[in-house]
């Protein structure tokens, strides 16, 4: 009985191991990137600024 | 300017400690904390302007004493779901200003009904002036300026597990993902669990494409008023098996901050590795010159300035002035454009994704 139990544990360790390895496979490659990310620079931040501290 | 610095021994604390003292506006600096050795030792290295004070946020009347001798109350204490409420509620009832991280659903919603009791007494209350809430709801609102009408925004955020691991951050990353998350759809205010809708998110380089799902976050109560149809807040580790892990955390009862800081620490060994970085990303969704548009704006430095800059500029705002009774969004509080300018003036860079041409 005892030796049923630590069997059926070890089959579940080892199948949540090989369920999260898996899932580390299949999201290994990232698509291409979306775009672009251009820096907003502070001048083009402040240009349209209502209450800007001088 | 007098400054009261809550949680001035925690990492973002002694960081927002020492620019407050080099900092010629503040004149007077208390810093509080609860273990009187920590403060003593960094109080020494502060300079002549600091005072320690012994204090804890759920010691009313001790707090109380120590906010009226204060311009500007900064909580920096954490995790916000226990410090955020006592906090507010003292600075309000001192009638000084109050600024915080406030990055939590529950707390911020408690926080903004005390907005009467705010103006009252004369309290501008900042709650919510970190990364997200803070620099996001700003993020927000510059994109809104380029639509003529609003229907949908996504905020999502990536975090470098790495660059902040401690017990306060762990605690404040399970309970983000134990609490139930709120979305709105349909115009319609929606509880659901979080941890769930997994999705990809392309973040400002070098933090790139990283897994998010649903979360908990207080970004609701500064948007909700804006009518909006659609609004997801989405939550991500750059480091994949510490996501994975800090998920599984979650949905475990019973989970100790102290067991599940030392887990996480464990699955950073594991690779995929992210970079160290964190990143924050807005996309707001409307119609411009009657056709549908979008807008994606995005913010990426280490977690510790996303998180420290924005409180250390709104204090200085406030202690000039710009002061206006009652509980803030950032975006109410501040001029946006200006605010986000000085952001990038120091070093945190601000990005728009320009999507490939067809």
């Amino acid at each position: 009985m005892v030796a049923k139990l630590i069997r059926l544990i070890i089959a579940a360790a080892i199948g949540a191991v090989g369920v999260w390895w898996g899932r580390q496979v299949a999201h290994s490659k990232t698509p291409p990137p979306q775009g672009t990310w251009r820096e907003i620079s502070e001048a083009e931040l402040a240009r349209k600024g209502d209450n800007a501290e001088p | 300017m007098r400054v009261l610095l809550l949680g001035s021994t925690g990492i973002i604390g002694r960081r927002v400690a020492a620019e407050f003292a080099r900092t010629e506006e503040v004149t007077d600096l208390i810093v509080g904390g609860r273990n009187y050795e920590t403060l003593r030792r960094s109080t020494s290295l502060l300079g002549e302007n600091t005072r320690a004070a012994l204090l804890d946020v759920e010691d009313d009347a001790l707090l109380g004493t120590a906010c009226v001798q204060a311009d500007v109350v900064v909580n920096c204490c954490g995790p916000a779901h226990l410090t955020e409420v006592p906090a507010a509620t003292a600075a309000i009832e001192a009638g000084v200003a109050y600024v915080s991280l406030g990055n939590d659903y529950a707390a911020s919603g408690a926080v903004a009904e005390l907005d009467e009791r705010a103006r009252s007494t004369g309290a501008t209350v900042v709650s919510g002036c970190g990364l997200s809430p803070g620099i996001t709801t700003l993020l927000a609102a510059l994109a809104r300026e380029e639509l003529d009408d609003v229907t949908e925004t996504e905020i999502s955020l990536a975090h470098s597990y790495r660059d902040l691991p401690t017990e306060t951050q762990t605690s404040h990353l399970l309970h983000t993902l134990e609490a139930p998350g709120a979305t709105i759809n349909d115009y319609e205010l929606e509880v659901d669990r979080s941890g769930d809708s997994p999705h990809l998110i392309y973040f400002p380089e070098p933090v790139g494409w990283v897994e998010t799902v649903g979360c908990s976050h207080p970004e609701l109560h500064n948007l909700k008023s804006q009518g909006l149809r659609s609004m997801t807040v989405g939550f991500g580790l750059t480091e994949k098996a510490a996501m994975d892990a800090l998920r599984s955390l979650a949905l475990t009862p019973l989970t100790s901050t102290r067991v599940a800081q030392r887990v996480l620490n464990l699955a950073l060994a594991l690779p995929p590795r992210g970079p160290r970085w964190s990143a924050a990303r807005v996309d707001v969704v409307g119609h411009r010159d009657g056709h549908p548009a979008t807008v994606s704006l995005g913010v990426v430095d280490h977690l510790i300035n996303l998180a420290s800059s924005p409180m250390i500029l709104a204090t200085l705002k406030l202690g000039k002035g710009q002061r206006s009774p009652g509980v803030r969004s950032p975006a109410e509080a501040f001029d946006h454009r200006d605010f986000l300018a000085q952001l990038g003036g120091r070093g945190t860079r601000i990005a728009r994704l320009e999507p490939l041409a067809l």
